[in-house]
Formats: structure tokens, C-alpha cells, sequence
């Protein structure tokens, strides 16, 4: 009789622990989950320019609407580059990221936006020594990886793409993208982790 | 139903100490609150908000993230149109410890633990005292993996108050959005 009473002891709270921790699991998944209505509402109110057309094996227009996509992380770039810059995913790239899946599946887009690496005043009135930088002019242009397998076949099933005020930057350039970020090929070519 | 072997039960201890650590390990974050009553679960989905723009200090790199009201506030010229932000606006700042990414062939900074998720909400009715915005921060303990609300008492609303009055002309908000 004793044992009965142990046993069903422990399966009560067994059950209350897989409860609470399927219930936490899932508090946490829909409060992070990408809500792809808000996605597309807000892609189509910042749009980029008209749909050209894509050619060679680089991406030559800009994705409309990377300016709301989620936040991956952010980074201070130092030396030639000196900026400061956040690193966004359209909702599929978000969710892998999520997800921890690898590769990056198709229509994964990342973008790259940056600022040059400012002083701030107010800051440092506020700190009372000169240790902010924040974001400043746009720099550096904007570079997007977009995943298509087929398409980008020979980069890894990366498109990669740079804009400088919004136009293409030279193919000799775009040529560097590839060798570099193949250094990472476990984690299919991308160097950013997901912050959040 | 009787166990039988001694084993048997340990191995059911076991299972049981495990789940129980499984259950409490993931902190339940919806039940934090600020000493001024302000919720961890009133910024729910804040990961998933827009940027704002990142920023750096010494010890740290932070990245400011808003909701939709807000970042439409921003779009539409607030604060530089001299207007303030509308009731429903919500902002955070993440803030990391950084590292250099030892992955990259150019010298960069990239997040590494987490340090704290600051939260400020407009809201002139609830706020009045601190120019209808209502502070929250929650230090992150890399020990527990937990966040704790900072502050002993709902005074540590006015220091964050009394800092962000020097951008009192910006309706107290120190980032601005970065364009692109």
C-alpha cells in the first residue's frame, strides 16, 4: 500500500512537471514567434524600388521592406570599415535562426544595415565621460545574402548583394563576398549568431 | 503496482529530479515586475520588435527595439516635429557584454551574454510623476540565467526619470531612428 501511494506521488508530479515545462516552452514560442501578417503589412509600406530584373549570379535589386525586418544582432565593426550595424532577417531566416536550423532554407534573406560610429553628446553628459557611440549617418552601404539554392548554386546557394545609395555595387566586389564567408561553411556561411 | 527493484526506483528519482529541474530552470518571466509595478509581461513578443538603432559603450553593446506604435511615431517625424510619442508606445533596450568575433576576418565587436533588458512604456495617466513614461529594468544573472528587476523601491523610476530629462526636448527618448 505504501508503494501505491509513493508511486502515485511521483506520477502526479511528473505530470505537473511535463505540464509546466510544455507550458513554458510554448509562453515562450508564441511570444517570440514572427507574426508574418505584421511581415507583409509592413513590407509593402516601405517599399524599395520597382522589381528589376535579377541577373548574373548576384542579387541586383533590393529586397522591399528590410529596414522592419527582425533583429539578429548587432556588431561594432572597427578599422576601414568604423561602423556600428544591425543585422536583420526576413521572417524565414528569423524563424531558422529560432529554430537552430541549418542550412538556412530557401528564401532565407539577412541584411546588413550600418551607421557610422558616433560620439554621443547627450550620452556622455549623461555618463559624464566620453563612452557612447551610437548610431549616426547611414555607411557602408546595405548588403544583403539571399538563399536560392538553384539559383546561387555557384556562391554556395547564397545570393550575396551590396547597394551604395541604392545601386549595385561592381561585380570585381561582389567577387570577394563568397571566398570570405565559405570560411564559415558549418554554419552555412554566415558569420552572424542570433542575439536576442 | 509495486516497485520492485531498488534500481528501478532510483532510476525514477532520477527522471523525477530531472523534469522538476527542466520545469524550473526555464524562469518563468511573465511574473517579473518592476518595483513601480511595471510588468515584464506588458513587452511580451519585444524580441521580435523593430530597430530602433544599436549603440556601444565601454563594457557593452546594446541594440533598441520598438513596438509598431512607436516605430510608426518614428517615422512619422517624432520627436524632431516637436511632438511626443503617442499613449501605447513601448520601447527596449537589449544590452549585451561584448566580445570579438573570433569567426571574422576584420576586427569586430558582437554581443556575448546578456546583460540587462531595459523597458520604458508611455502611458501620461499611469506616469504622470515621470513624464508619462513608466521604466522598467531587469538585470540578467548569467549565473541562474534569470532576470531580476532593478531597484529597491519605485524611487528608481525618478533616477532613470532624472537622466532622461537632459533629452526632456526629444520627449525623454535618448535614441534616434536610424534610417536606411
Amino acid at each position: 500500500m505504501k508503494n501505491h501511494v509513493a508511486t502515485l506521488i511521483i506520477v502526479s508530479v511528473l505530470t505537473v512537471a511535463v505540464v509546466i515545462t510544455r507550458q513554458k516552452l510554448h509562453a515562450q514560442n508564441t511570444g517570440s514567434r514572427p507574426t508574418d501578417k505584421t511581415g507583409a503589412m509592413i513590407a509593402n509600406t516601405t517599399g524599395a524600388g520597382p522589381n528589376k530584373q535579377w541577373y548574373s549570379i548576384f542579387v541586383t535589386n533590393i529586397p522591399p521592406g528590410y529596414r522592419d525586418w527582425r533583429l539578429i544582432s548587432v556588431a561594432r565593426e572597427e578599422g576601414t570599415l568604423d561602423d556600428i550595424r544591425a543585422i536583420l532577417g526576413n521572417d524565414i531566416a528569423v524563424k531558422a535562426y529560432r529554430e537552430g536550423t541549418l542550412p538556412f532554407p530557401e528564401g532565407a534573406i539577412i541584411a546588413r544595415i550600418a551607421w557610422s560610429y558616433d560620439a554621443s553628446e547627450e550620452n556622455n553628459k549623461t555618463f559624464g565621460k566620453a563612452q557612447s557611440f551610437v548610431a549616426g549617418a547611414p555607411k557602408n552601404g546595405v548588403q544583403f545574402m539571399v538563399k536560392d539554392s538553384k539559383k546561387y548554386a555557384e556562391t554556395g546557394g547564397w545570393g550575396y548583394a551590396h547597394f551604395n545609395d541604392g545601386k549595385p555595387a561592381e561585380t570585381s566586389f561582389m567577387q570577394s563576398c563568397f571566398p570570405c564567408h565559405h570560411a564559415i561553411k558549418s554554419r552555412d556561411d554566415v558569420f552572424t549568431r542570433y542575439a536576442p | 503496482m509495486k516497485i520492485k527493484s531498488r534500481s528501478a526506483r532510483e532510476v525514477i528519482m532520477v527522471s523525477l529530479g530531472i523534469l522538476v529541474t527542466i520545469a524550473f530552470a526555464a524562469q518563468d518571466r511573465s511574473a517579473l515586475k518592476a518595483p513601480n509595478g511595471v510588468a515584464f509581461s506588458e513587452f511580451q513578443g519585444y524580441e521580435s520588435w523593430q530597430t530602433v538603432a544599436p549603440s556601444v559603450t565601454d563594457n557593452g553593446i546594446k541594440s533598441i527595439l520598438a513596438n509598431p506604435v512607436m516605430i510608426q511615431a518614428y517615422k512619422d517625424g517624432i520627436p524632431g516635429n516637436g511632438k511626443p510619442f503617442p499613449d501605447g508606445s513601448k520601447i527596449v533596450k537589449i544590452e549585451w557584454k561584448k566580445k570579438k568575433n573570433d569567426d571574422s576576418p576584420y576586427s569586430v565587436e558582437v554581443p556575448d551574454t546578456l546583460k540587462s533588458v531595459s523597458f520604458i512604456e508611455k502611458d501620461s495617466k499611469r506616469f504622470p510623476d515621470t513624464g508619462g513614461w513608466g521604466y522598467a529594468q531587469f538585470n540578467y544573472d548569467a549565473a541562474s540565467a534569470t532576470l531580476k528587476p532593478f531597484g529597491d523601491d519605485s524611487s528608481f523610476a525618478m533616477k532613470c526619470y532624472k537622466c532622461h530629462t537632459i533629452v526632456k526636448e526629444k520627449d525623454f527618448i535618448f535614441t534616434a531612428y536610424g534610417p536606411r
